[in-house]
Protein backbone atom coordinates (compact mmCIF):
# COMPACT_ATOMS: atom_id res chain seq x y z
CA UNK A 1 0.00 0.00 0.00
CA UNK A 2 3.05 2.23 1.11
CA UNK A 3 4.53 1.09 -1.83
CA UNK A 4 1.48 2.34 -4.20
CA UNK A 5 1.22 5.44 -2.29
CA UNK A 6 4.78 6.21 -2.90
CA UNK A 7 5.08 5.84 -6.53
CA UNK A 8 1.64 7.78 -6.91
CA UNK A 9 3.52 10.60 -5.60
CA UNK A 10 6.87 10.55 -7.19
CA UNK A 11 4.78 10.42 -10.55
CA UNK A 12 3.20 13.34 -9.72
CA UNK A 13 6.19 15.22 -8.84
CA UNK A 14 7.92 14.09 -11.93
CA UNK A 15 4.46 15.49 -13.70
CA UNK A 16 5.02 18.52 -11.73
CA UNK A 17 9.15 18.88 -12.71
CA UNK A 18 8.92 18.45 -16.42
CA UNK A 19 5.38 20.50 -16.48
CA UNK A 20 7.20 23.54 -14.51
CA UNK A 21 10.05 23.17 -16.20
CA UNK A 22 8.80 23.66 -19.79
CA UNK A 23 6.87 26.68 -19.07
CA UNK A 24 9.84 27.82 -16.79
CA UNK A 25 11.81 27.48 -20.25
CA UNK A 26 9.60 30.17 -22.46
CA UNK A 27 10.71 33.28 -22.70
CA UNK A 28 8.54 35.83 -20.53
CA UNK A 29 8.58 39.44 -20.18
CA UNK A 30 7.59 41.68 -17.69
CA UNK A 31 4.68 40.61 -15.31
CA UNK A 32 2.30 42.84 -15.96
CA UNK A 33 -0.48 40.48 -14.27
CA UNK A 34 0.91 38.56 -11.65
CA UNK A 35 2.42 41.62 -10.32
CA UNK A 36 4.60 42.93 -6.88
CA UNK A 37 1.14 44.45 -6.07
CA UNK A 38 -0.86 41.83 -7.27
CA UNK A 39 -0.71 38.60 -5.72
CA UNK A 40 -2.09 35.52 -5.25
CA UNK A 41 -5.31 36.09 -2.79
CA UNK A 42 -5.69 32.09 -1.95
CA UNK A 43 -3.59 30.07 0.13
CA UNK A 44 -1.11 33.01 0.79
CA UNK A 45 -1.11 35.78 3.67
CA UNK A 46 -2.39 38.62 0.79
CA UNK A 47 -6.09 40.38 0.61
CA UNK A 48 -7.84 42.34 -2.02
CA UNK A 49 -6.99 46.14 -1.93
CA UNK A 50 -9.22 49.07 -0.52
CA UNK A 51 -12.36 49.41 -2.58
CA UNK A 52 -11.36 46.00 -4.84
CA UNK A 53 -13.81 43.68 -5.10
CA UNK A 54 -13.61 40.42 -6.43
CA UNK A 55 -16.29 38.31 -8.46
CA UNK A 56 -15.73 34.42 -9.03
CA UNK A 57 -16.73 31.15 -9.29
CA UNK A 58 -16.31 30.32 -4.78
CA UNK A 59 -15.93 33.43 -3.61
CA UNK A 60 -17.21 37.22 -3.65
CA UNK A 61 -14.89 39.48 -1.96
CA UNK A 62 -14.27 43.21 -1.11
CA UNK A 63 -11.22 45.11 0.27
CA UNK A 64 -12.27 47.43 3.17
CA UNK A 65 -9.29 48.59 3.52
CA UNK A 66 -5.97 47.62 2.42
CA UNK A 67 -5.88 45.06 5.39
CA UNK A 68 -8.74 43.93 5.65
CA UNK A 69 -11.37 42.14 3.07
CA UNK A 70 -14.36 40.74 3.81
CA UNK A 71 -15.22 37.71 2.31
CA UNK A 72 -18.75 34.87 0.98
CA UNK A 73 -18.29 31.45 -0.28
CA UNK A 74 -20.63 30.73 -3.13
CA UNK A 75 -20.76 26.87 -2.20
CA UNK A 76 -23.07 26.95 0.81
CA UNK A 77 -25.19 29.67 -0.99
CA UNK A 78 -25.67 27.35 -3.58
CA UNK A 79 -25.83 24.29 -1.66
CA UNK A 80 -28.48 26.65 0.43
CA UNK A 81 -30.63 27.31 -2.59
CA UNK A 82 -30.93 23.82 -3.27
CA UNK A 83 -31.41 22.60 0.02
CA UNK A 84 -33.67 25.14 0.00
CA UNK A 85 -32.55 27.21 2.83
CA UNK A 86 -30.00 30.26 3.21
CA UNK A 87 -26.46 29.45 4.70
CA UNK A 88 -24.80 32.12 4.94
CA UNK A 89 -21.23 32.61 5.67
CA UNK A 90 -18.79 35.02 6.33
CA UNK A 91 -15.15 35.70 6.20
CA UNK A 92 -12.51 38.24 7.33
CA UNK A 93 -9.08 38.66 6.16
CA UNK A 94 -6.73 40.88 7.42
CA UNK A 95 -3.18 41.19 6.42
CA UNK A 96 -2.16 43.13 9.35
CA UNK A 97 1.40 43.01 8.39
CA UNK A 98 3.09 43.72 5.10
CA UNK A 99 6.36 45.16 4.48
CA UNK A 100 9.56 44.22 2.45
CA UNK A 101 9.71 39.99 1.55
CA UNK A 102 6.65 39.45 4.48
CA UNK A 103 2.98 39.41 5.16
CA UNK A 104 1.78 37.95 7.61
CA UNK A 105 -2.43 37.74 7.70
CA UNK A 106 -5.17 36.49 9.96
CA UNK A 107 -8.78 35.14 9.17
CA UNK A 108 -11.97 34.21 10.62
CA UNK A 109 -15.10 32.59 9.30
CA UNK A 110 -18.32 31.11 10.33
CA UNK A 111 -20.55 29.49 8.29
CA UNK A 112 -24.00 29.05 9.49
CA UNK A 113 -26.81 26.58 7.77
CA UNK A 114 -29.58 23.63 7.76
CA UNK A 115 -30.70 21.06 5.64
CA UNK A 116 -33.85 19.97 5.83
CA UNK A 117 -35.27 16.59 4.73
CA UNK A 118 -39.48 15.82 5.11
CA UNK A 119 -40.63 12.50 4.57
CA UNK A 120 -44.23 11.14 4.46
CA UNK A 121 -47.54 12.42 4.51
CA UNK A 122 -50.47 12.86 6.88
CA UNK A 123 -49.65 11.27 9.86
CA UNK A 124 -46.54 9.67 8.81
CA UNK A 125 -44.93 12.68 8.04
CA UNK A 126 -41.42 12.62 9.46
CA UNK A 127 -39.05 16.10 9.42
CA UNK A 128 -35.43 15.51 9.92
CA UNK A 129 -33.32 18.71 10.43
CA UNK A 130 -29.94 19.11 10.59
CA UNK A 131 -27.80 22.43 11.46
CA UNK A 132 -24.47 23.20 11.38
CA UNK A 133 -21.59 26.03 12.42
CA UNK A 134 -18.53 26.23 11.02
CA UNK A 135 -15.58 28.09 12.22
CA UNK A 136 -12.35 28.42 10.45
CA UNK A 137 -9.61 30.30 11.90
CA UNK A 138 -6.76 30.99 9.70
CA UNK A 139 -2.92 32.28 10.34
CA UNK A 140 -0.69 32.85 7.26
CA UNK A 141 2.55 33.89 6.08
CA UNK A 142 3.81 34.84 2.84
CA UNK A 143 7.74 35.20 1.42
CA UNK A 144 8.52 36.78 -1.62
CA UNK A 145 12.01 35.27 -2.54
CA UNK A 146 12.80 37.10 -5.64
CA UNK A 147 10.44 38.46 -8.23
CA UNK A 148 9.14 35.15 -9.22
CA UNK A 149 9.39 32.68 -6.33
CA UNK A 150 7.50 33.10 -3.14
CA UNK A 151 6.59 30.55 -0.42
CA UNK A 152 3.58 30.23 1.62
CA UNK A 153 3.28 28.85 5.13
CA UNK A 154 -0.04 28.47 6.96
CA UNK A 155 -2.31 26.62 9.94
CA UNK A 156 -6.14 26.49 9.68
CA UNK A 157 -8.14 25.37 12.97
CA UNK A 158 -11.68 24.45 12.05
CA UNK A 159 -14.38 23.79 14.63
CA UNK A 160 -17.63 22.06 13.18
CA UNK A 161 -20.64 21.37 15.12
CA UNK A 162 -23.78 20.23 13.79
CA UNK A 163 -26.97 19.54 15.63
CA UNK A 164 -29.35 17.25 14.43
CA UNK A 165 -33.26 16.86 14.99
CA UNK A 166 -36.45 15.16 14.07
CA UNK A 167 -40.03 15.41 14.31
CA UNK A 168 -42.04 13.38 15.38
CA UNK A 169 -39.03 12.16 17.51
CA UNK A 170 -38.13 8.55 18.68
CA UNK A 171 -36.62 9.97 21.69
CA UNK A 172 -36.06 12.41 23.74
CA UNK A 173 -32.32 12.13 22.94
CA UNK A 174 -31.31 15.52 20.73
CA UNK A 175 -27.99 14.68 18.71
CA UNK A 176 -25.20 17.25 17.98
CA UNK A 177 -21.61 16.21 17.11
CA UNK A 178 -18.66 18.86 17.01
CA UNK A 179 -15.45 17.86 15.18
CA UNK A 180 -12.18 20.07 15.40
CA UNK A 181 -9.14 20.01 12.85
CA UNK A 182 -6.06 21.65 12.41
CA UNK A 183 -4.52 21.79 8.93
CA UNK A 184 -0.87 22.82 8.07
CA UNK A 185 -0.56 23.92 4.46
CA UNK A 186 2.18 25.24 2.27
CA UNK A 187 2.32 26.59 -1.11
CA UNK A 188 5.15 27.27 -3.31
CA UNK A 189 4.66 29.96 -6.04
CA UNK A 190 6.74 30.25 -9.19
CA UNK A 191 5.58 33.33 -11.71
CA UNK A 192 6.59 31.40 -14.77
CA UNK A 193 5.19 34.31 -17.36
CA UNK A 194 3.04 37.59 -16.29
CA UNK A 195 -0.43 35.64 -17.08
CA UNK A 196 1.13 32.03 -15.31
CA UNK A 197 1.97 31.04 -12.30
CA UNK A 198 3.01 27.52 -10.65
CA UNK A 199 1.59 26.52 -7.60
CA UNK A 200 2.45 23.69 -5.79
CA UNK A 201 0.50 22.77 -2.34
CA UNK A 202 0.33 20.79 0.56
CA UNK A 203 -1.87 20.00 2.92
CA UNK A 204 -1.89 18.12 6.07
CA UNK A 205 -4.02 17.13 9.08
CA UNK A 206 -1.66 16.73 12.12
CA UNK A 207 -4.22 16.51 14.95
CA UNK A 208 -7.90 15.91 14.69
CA UNK A 209 -10.15 16.05 17.62
CA UNK A 210 -12.34 12.96 18.58
CA UNK A 211 -15.13 12.61 17.03
CA UNK A 212 -17.72 13.14 20.08
CA UNK A 213 -21.13 13.35 18.97
CA UNK A 214 -23.65 14.31 21.80
CA UNK A 215 -27.59 13.96 22.61
CA UNK A 216 -29.34 16.07 25.01
CA UNK A 217 -31.12 13.95 26.96
CA UNK A 218 -34.25 15.41 28.94
CA UNK A 219 -36.37 12.94 31.66
CA UNK A 220 -38.09 15.40 33.84
CA UNK A 221 -37.51 18.90 34.83
CA UNK A 222 -35.40 18.10 37.67
CA UNK A 223 -33.20 15.29 35.67
CA UNK A 224 -31.09 16.59 32.77
CA UNK A 225 -28.05 14.45 30.87
CA UNK A 226 -25.66 14.90 28.14
CA UNK A 227 -24.53 11.96 26.41
CA UNK A 228 -21.21 12.22 24.67
CA UNK A 229 -19.98 9.31 22.26
CA UNK A 230 -17.12 8.40 20.92
CA UNK A 231 -17.37 7.58 17.21
CA UNK A 232 -14.10 6.15 15.72
CA UNK A 233 -15.38 6.03 12.10
CA UNK A 234 -13.82 9.80 11.10
CA UNK A 235 -9.92 9.51 11.90
CA UNK A 236 -8.70 12.54 9.87
CA UNK A 237 -5.65 12.56 11.44
CA UNK A 238 -2.68 12.59 8.76
CA UNK A 239 -5.30 13.82 6.37
CA UNK A 240 -2.94 15.12 3.30
CA UNK A 241 -2.95 16.71 -0.39
CA UNK A 242 -0.40 17.34 -2.84
CA UNK A 243 -1.68 19.24 -5.50
CA UNK A 244 -0.12 21.08 -8.22
CA UNK A 245 -1.53 23.70 -10.20
CA UNK A 246 -1.34 26.58 -11.99
CA UNK A 247 -3.46 30.46 -11.84
CA UNK A 248 -3.78 32.58 -15.11
CA UNK A 249 -4.28 35.53 -14.45
CA UNK A 250 -5.52 38.48 -16.81
CA UNK A 251 -5.95 42.01 -16.40
CA UNK A 252 -8.65 41.51 -14.50
CA UNK A 253 -9.74 37.49 -15.25
CA UNK A 254 -8.13 34.81 -13.29
CA UNK A 255 -8.10 31.03 -13.30
CA UNK A 256 -7.02 28.84 -10.81
CA UNK A 257 -6.88 24.99 -11.71
CA UNK A 258 -5.01 22.26 -10.25
CA UNK A 259 -5.55 18.59 -9.60
CA UNK A 260 -3.23 16.78 -7.36
CA UNK A 261 -3.13 13.00 -4.86
CA UNK A 262 -4.85 13.14 -1.20
CA UNK A 263 -7.70 13.83 0.27
CA UNK A 264 -9.96 16.67 -0.78
CA UNK A 265 -9.53 19.96 1.37
CA UNK A 266 -12.21 22.40 0.97
CA UNK A 267 -10.93 26.08 0.89
CA UNK A 268 -11.56 28.53 2.77
CA UNK A 269 -13.70 25.97 5.48
CA UNK A 270 -10.56 23.98 6.30
CA UNK A 271 -12.95 20.87 5.85
CA UNK A 272 -11.88 17.99 3.95
CA UNK A 273 -13.72 14.78 2.44
CA UNK A 274 -11.77 11.48 2.61
CA UNK A 275 -9.85 10.45 -0.25
CA UNK A 276 -11.42 7.63 -0.87
CA UNK A 277 -14.25 9.31 -1.71
CA UNK A 278 -12.82 11.12 -5.10
CA UNK A 279 -10.62 8.08 -6.02
CA UNK A 280 -7.70 10.05 -4.02
CA UNK A 281 -8.05 13.03 -6.81
CA UNK A 282 -7.43 16.32 -4.87
CA UNK A 283 -9.17 19.34 -7.08
CA UNK A 284 -8.51 22.89 -7.49
CA UNK A 285 -10.91 24.87 -9.25
CA UNK A 286 -11.64 28.70 -9.11
CA UNK A 287 -12.66 31.61 -12.09
CA UNK A 288 -12.88 35.32 -10.95
CA UNK A 289 -12.58 38.56 -12.08
CA UNK A 290 -11.19 40.66 -9.56
CA UNK A 291 -10.92 45.03 -10.36
CA UNK B 1 -9.12 48.63 15.17
CA UNK B 2 -13.18 48.12 14.93
CA UNK B 3 -12.70 44.92 12.72
CA UNK B 4 -10.00 43.98 15.33
CA UNK B 5 -12.76 43.51 18.08
CA UNK B 6 -15.37 42.18 15.48
CA UNK B 7 -12.78 39.67 15.19
CA UNK B 8 -12.64 39.16 18.36
CA UNK B 9 -16.52 39.23 19.17
CA UNK B 10 -16.59 36.12 16.08
CA UNK B 11 -13.58 34.18 17.74
CA UNK B 12 -15.64 34.33 21.54
CA UNK B 13 -18.47 33.23 19.25
CA UNK B 14 -16.47 30.19 17.96
CA UNK B 15 -14.82 29.05 21.34
CA UNK B 16 -18.02 29.32 23.24
CA UNK B 17 -19.88 27.27 20.53
CA UNK B 18 -17.27 24.94 19.47
CA UNK B 19 -15.39 23.77 22.83
CA UNK B 20 -17.34 20.82 23.80
CA UNK B 21 -14.68 18.40 21.08
CA UNK B 22 -13.95 15.55 23.82
CA UNK B 23 -15.59 14.12 26.43
CA UNK B 24 -13.68 16.05 28.85
CA UNK B 25 -15.26 14.14 31.59
CA UNK B 26 -14.62 14.36 35.62
CA UNK B 27 -11.80 11.88 36.79
CA UNK B 28 -13.23 8.41 38.48
CA UNK B 29 -12.45 8.15 41.99
CA UNK B 30 -10.06 5.21 42.75
CA UNK B 31 -12.15 2.51 44.32
CA UNK B 32 -9.59 -0.55 44.42
CA UNK B 33 -8.78 0.12 47.94
CA UNK B 34 -11.89 -0.40 48.77
CA UNK B 35 -13.57 -3.15 46.97
CA UNK B 36 -10.13 -5.32 48.17
CA UNK B 37 -11.28 -4.57 51.89
CA UNK B 38 -14.44 -5.65 51.32
CA UNK B 39 -12.67 -8.74 49.38
CA UNK B 40 -10.47 -9.54 52.43
CA UNK B 41 -11.23 -7.81 55.68
CA UNK B 42 -8.21 -8.31 57.58
CA UNK B 43 -8.58 -6.71 60.90
CA UNK B 44 -8.82 -8.74 63.78
CA UNK B 45 -11.54 -6.84 65.90
CA UNK B 46 -11.54 -6.50 69.97
CA UNK B 47 -13.15 -5.11 72.71
CA UNK B 48 -11.32 -2.14 72.73
CA UNK B 49 -11.66 -1.18 68.97
CA UNK B 50 -15.27 -1.37 69.17
CA UNK B 51 -14.88 1.02 72.39
CA UNK B 52 -14.05 3.64 69.59
CA UNK B 53 -15.83 2.51 67.07
CA UNK B 54 -19.43 1.57 68.07
CA UNK B 55 -20.76 5.53 68.06
CA UNK B 56 -19.27 6.07 64.79
CA UNK B 57 -21.08 3.09 63.50
CA UNK B 58 -24.08 3.55 65.21
CA UNK B 59 -24.17 7.32 63.32
CA UNK B 60 -22.99 5.74 60.14
CA UNK B 61 -25.92 3.51 60.12
CA UNK B 62 -28.40 6.43 60.69
CA UNK B 63 -26.93 8.98 58.72
CA UNK B 64 -26.88 6.29 55.65
CA UNK B 65 -30.69 5.19 56.22
CA UNK B 66 -32.39 8.26 57.86
CA UNK B 67 -31.07 10.31 54.83
CA UNK B 68 -31.88 7.81 51.88
CA UNK B 69 -28.94 9.27 50.05
CA UNK B 70 -28.58 5.89 48.35
CA UNK B 71 -32.00 5.49 46.70
CA UNK B 72 -32.03 8.98 46.34
CA UNK B 73 -28.66 8.81 44.29
CA UNK B 74 -30.38 4.93 42.93
CA UNK B 75 -33.41 6.92 41.14
CA UNK B 76 -31.52 9.69 39.62
CA UNK B 77 -29.14 6.72 37.54
CA UNK B 78 -32.42 4.09 36.84
CA UNK B 79 -34.56 7.13 35.85
CA UNK B 80 -31.13 7.87 32.87
CA UNK B 81 -31.18 4.31 32.71
CA UNK B 82 -34.52 4.31 31.55
CA UNK B 83 -34.13 6.91 29.48
CA UNK B 84 -31.14 5.75 27.43
CA UNK B 85 -33.32 2.16 27.20
CA UNK B 86 -35.85 3.88 25.41
CA UNK B 87 -33.23 5.22 22.79
CA UNK B 88 -31.64 1.69 22.25
CA UNK B 89 -32.76 -1.00 20.10
CA UNK B 90 -31.98 -4.84 20.62
CA UNK B 91 -28.79 -5.21 19.86
CA UNK B 92 -27.22 -2.17 22.15
CA UNK B 93 -27.36 0.37 19.06
CA UNK B 94 -28.20 4.03 20.51
CA UNK B 95 -30.20 6.19 18.07
CA UNK B 96 -29.99 10.45 18.37
CA UNK B 97 -32.04 12.02 16.27
CA UNK B 98 -31.44 13.85 13.28
CA UNK B 99 -27.48 12.74 13.86
CA UNK B 100 -27.97 8.92 13.34
CA UNK B 101 -27.67 5.45 14.83
CA UNK B 102 -24.28 4.15 17.01
CA UNK B 103 -24.19 0.43 17.07
CA UNK B 104 -22.24 -0.47 20.60
CA UNK B 105 -21.23 3.36 21.36
CA UNK B 106 -18.82 4.04 24.16
CA UNK B 107 -18.91 7.55 25.76
CA UNK B 108 -20.29 8.82 28.56
CA UNK B 109 -23.27 10.14 30.01
CA UNK B 110 -23.14 13.16 32.21
CA UNK B 111 -26.17 13.68 34.40
CA UNK B 112 -27.41 16.87 36.02
CA UNK B 113 -30.45 16.21 38.76
CA UNK B 114 -31.62 19.32 40.59
CA UNK B 115 -32.48 18.27 44.12
CA UNK B 116 -36.19 18.18 45.03
CA UNK B 117 -35.77 20.76 47.75
CA UNK B 118 -37.53 20.27 51.17
CA UNK B 119 -41.07 21.92 50.03
CA UNK B 120 -43.98 19.21 50.17
CA UNK B 121 -44.51 19.28 46.20
CA UNK B 122 -41.18 19.00 43.88
CA UNK B 123 -39.25 21.84 42.63
CA UNK B 124 -36.80 22.21 40.00
CA UNK B 125 -35.24 25.57 41.37
CA UNK B 126 -31.13 24.22 41.55
CA UNK B 127 -30.17 27.84 43.41
CA UNK B 128 -32.41 27.01 46.11
CA UNK B 129 -32.37 23.21 46.11
CA UNK B 130 -28.71 22.26 45.14
CA UNK B 131 -27.68 19.90 42.08
CA UNK B 132 -26.13 16.39 42.28
CA UNK B 133 -23.68 15.76 39.21
CA UNK B 134 -23.09 11.96 37.54
CA UNK B 135 -21.35 10.48 35.10
CA UNK B 136 -21.59 7.17 33.73
CA UNK B 137 -19.50 5.82 31.04
CA UNK B 138 -20.47 3.51 28.32
CA UNK B 139 -18.22 0.62 27.29
CA UNK B 140 -19.32 -0.69 23.38
CA UNK B 141 -23.20 -0.53 24.65
CA UNK B 142 -22.59 -1.61 28.07
CA UNK B 143 -22.68 0.77 31.24
CA UNK B 144 -19.53 0.68 33.19
CA UNK B 145 -20.04 -0.73 36.69
CA UNK B 146 -18.97 2.89 38.49
CA UNK B 147 -20.77 5.88 38.26
CA UNK B 148 -19.74 8.85 40.84
CA UNK B 149 -20.46 12.62 41.03
CA UNK B 150 -20.81 15.73 43.42
CA UNK B 151 -23.83 16.87 45.22
CA UNK B 152 -23.54 20.69 45.76
CA UNK B 153 -25.45 21.77 48.45
CA UNK B 154 -28.76 19.22 47.55
CA UNK B 155 -31.59 19.19 49.20
CA UNK B 156 -34.10 16.91 49.66
CA UNK B 157 -37.29 15.36 51.68
CA UNK B 158 -37.19 11.59 53.13
CA UNK B 159 -39.84 9.94 54.82
CA UNK B 160 -38.39 6.73 56.87
CA UNK B 161 -40.61 5.01 59.06
CA UNK B 162 -43.70 7.49 58.53
CA UNK B 163 -41.08 10.08 59.67
CA UNK B 164 -40.26 13.36 57.77
CA UNK B 165 -36.33 14.27 57.36
CA UNK B 166 -35.51 17.01 55.58
CA UNK B 167 -32.21 16.25 54.36
CA UNK B 168 -29.05 18.31 52.82
CA UNK B 169 -26.03 16.76 51.31
CA UNK B 170 -22.46 18.57 50.26
CA UNK B 171 -19.65 15.74 48.76
CA UNK B 172 -19.12 13.87 46.66
CA UNK B 173 -20.36 10.22 45.60
CA UNK B 174 -19.90 6.87 44.10
CA UNK B 175 -21.90 4.24 43.29
CA UNK B 176 -20.00 0.70 42.36
CA UNK B 177 -22.22 -1.86 40.69
CA UNK B 178 -19.89 -5.15 40.59
CA UNK B 179 -20.07 -5.64 37.01
CA UNK B 180 -21.35 -3.72 33.60
CA UNK B 181 -24.41 -3.60 32.76
CA UNK B 182 -27.35 -3.26 30.26
CA UNK B 183 -30.26 -0.51 30.10
CA UNK B 184 -32.51 -3.30 31.13
CA UNK B 185 -30.37 -4.62 33.39
CA UNK B 186 -32.37 -4.24 37.43
CA UNK B 187 -29.95 -2.53 39.64
CA UNK B 188 -31.90 -2.98 42.94
CA UNK B 189 -30.87 -6.12 42.87
CA UNK B 190 -27.54 -5.73 42.71
CA UNK B 191 -25.11 -5.72 45.95
CA UNK B 192 -23.79 -2.09 45.60
CA UNK B 193 -20.60 -0.48 46.89
CA UNK B 194 -21.72 3.37 47.71
CA UNK B 195 -19.04 5.63 48.80
CA UNK B 196 -20.00 9.34 50.38
CA UNK B 197 -17.64 11.80 51.68
CA UNK B 198 -18.76 14.91 52.69
CA UNK B 199 -21.59 16.23 55.00
CA UNK B 200 -24.85 14.89 55.80
CA UNK B 201 -27.52 17.10 56.49
CA UNK B 202 -30.39 15.53 58.63
CA UNK B 203 -33.14 18.01 59.95
CA UNK B 204 -30.51 20.77 60.47
CA UNK B 205 -27.89 18.87 62.16
CA UNK B 206 -24.87 18.48 60.22
CA UNK B 207 -22.66 14.91 60.20
CA UNK B 208 -19.69 14.70 58.01
CA UNK B 209 -19.27 11.12 56.95
CA UNK B 210 -16.33 9.52 54.78
CA UNK B 211 -17.55 5.84 54.69
CA UNK B 212 -18.28 3.14 51.96
CA UNK B 213 -21.30 1.48 52.31
CA UNK B 214 -22.71 -1.96 50.18
CA UNK B 215 -26.23 -2.80 50.52
CA UNK B 216 -28.36 -5.25 48.35
CA UNK B 217 -32.23 -5.05 47.98
CA UNK B 218 -32.65 -7.59 51.05
CA UNK B 219 -32.06 -4.89 53.14
CA UNK B 220 -28.60 -5.77 53.88
CA UNK B 221 -25.77 -3.36 54.90
CA UNK B 222 -22.21 -3.42 55.35
CA UNK B 223 -20.38 -0.39 56.46
CA UNK B 224 -16.70 -0.55 55.85
CA UNK B 225 -14.19 0.55 58.80
CA UNK B 226 -10.65 0.53 58.10
CA UNK B 227 -8.71 1.16 61.13
CA UNK B 228 -5.50 3.81 61.65
CA UNK B 229 -3.03 0.47 60.96
CA UNK B 230 -4.46 0.17 57.55
CA UNK B 231 -6.57 -2.72 58.23
CA UNK B 232 -9.91 -3.27 58.07
CA UNK B 233 -13.48 -4.83 59.13
CA UNK B 234 -16.95 -4.85 57.94
CA UNK B 235 -19.68 -4.43 60.26
CA UNK B 236 -23.18 -5.41 59.08
CA UNK B 237 -26.63 -5.31 59.29
CA UNK B 238 -28.77 -8.39 58.36
CA UNK B 239 -27.53 -10.07 55.12
CA UNK B 240 -27.63 -13.56 57.36
CA UNK B 241 -28.17 -15.30 60.38
CA UNK B 242 -26.91 -12.50 62.28
CA UNK B 243 -29.29 -9.33 62.65
CA UNK B 244 -25.89 -7.59 63.19
CA UNK B 245 -22.34 -8.25 63.45
CA UNK B 246 -18.47 -8.26 62.43
CA UNK B 247 -16.69 -9.47 59.18
CA UNK B 248 -13.03 -9.76 60.08
CA UNK B 249 -9.50 -11.89 59.89
CA UNK B 250 -11.59 -14.31 62.45
CA UNK B 251 -14.69 -14.72 60.04
CA UNK B 252 -18.11 -13.47 60.81
CA UNK B 253 -19.48 -13.15 64.26
CA UNK B 254 -23.01 -11.79 65.75
CA UNK B 255 -23.12 -8.35 67.66
CA UNK B 256 -25.22 -6.05 69.45
CA UNK B 257 -24.22 -2.52 69.46
CA UNK B 258 -27.37 -2.01 71.74
CA UNK B 259 -26.18 -4.51 73.95
CA UNK B 260 -22.51 -3.16 73.47
CA UNK B 261 -20.86 -7.31 73.00
CA UNK B 262 -20.28 -9.87 69.98
CA UNK B 263 -19.97 -12.92 70.15
CA UNK B 264 -17.20 -14.50 67.99
CA UNK B 265 -17.59 -17.79 66.13
CA UNK B 266 -15.35 -19.96 68.77
CA UNK B 267 -17.71 -18.99 71.30
CA UNK B 268 -15.67 -16.52 73.34
CA UNK B 269 -17.36 -12.92 73.70
CA UNK B 270 -16.05 -9.35 73.84
CA UNK B 271 -17.49 -5.78 75.30
CA UNK B 272 -16.94 -2.90 75.18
Amino acid sequence: MHHWIGNKLLLVAIVCGITSGAWGLKPSSARAYHTYETRLLDTSAYSLHRRELRLGLMQLGYGIIDQLQVTTYTMPWFLGMILEDLAPNLEFKSTFYDRRRLALSASVGVVEGQAEQVTGDGESLTTKKVRYLIVPLNLASSVRINSRVSTHLGAQFTGTRVLGSKQPTDNEIRGATVVNLLQLWGMFEWRLTRVTAFTLTVRWVPWASDTVVRGDLVVDPNTGAVVGLEVEAFDLTNAFAIIPGFVFSWKRANIRVGAGYGDFFLEGFGLLIPGSTLHNISPELDVFVRF
Amino acid sequence: MTYLRLCSLLLLLCTTQLSCNSLDIPAAPDILPILEAYGDPDANVTGEIMGGLAETIADSQDGFEDSDIYEEVLDVIVSIQEELDASTDEQGDITLDGIGTFPAPSGAVEVNFICTGWGETETADSEKNGTLDLTMRLFGGSIGPLIWGTATGCQYRTTVAGKAFEISYDGDVAAYFGDFFSTTDSLRERLTTFIISGTIGINGKDVPIDRAFRVDESGRLDILMQLADGTSFIYFFGGGRFAQGIEDASGRFGCSLEDRQCITGSGTSFSW
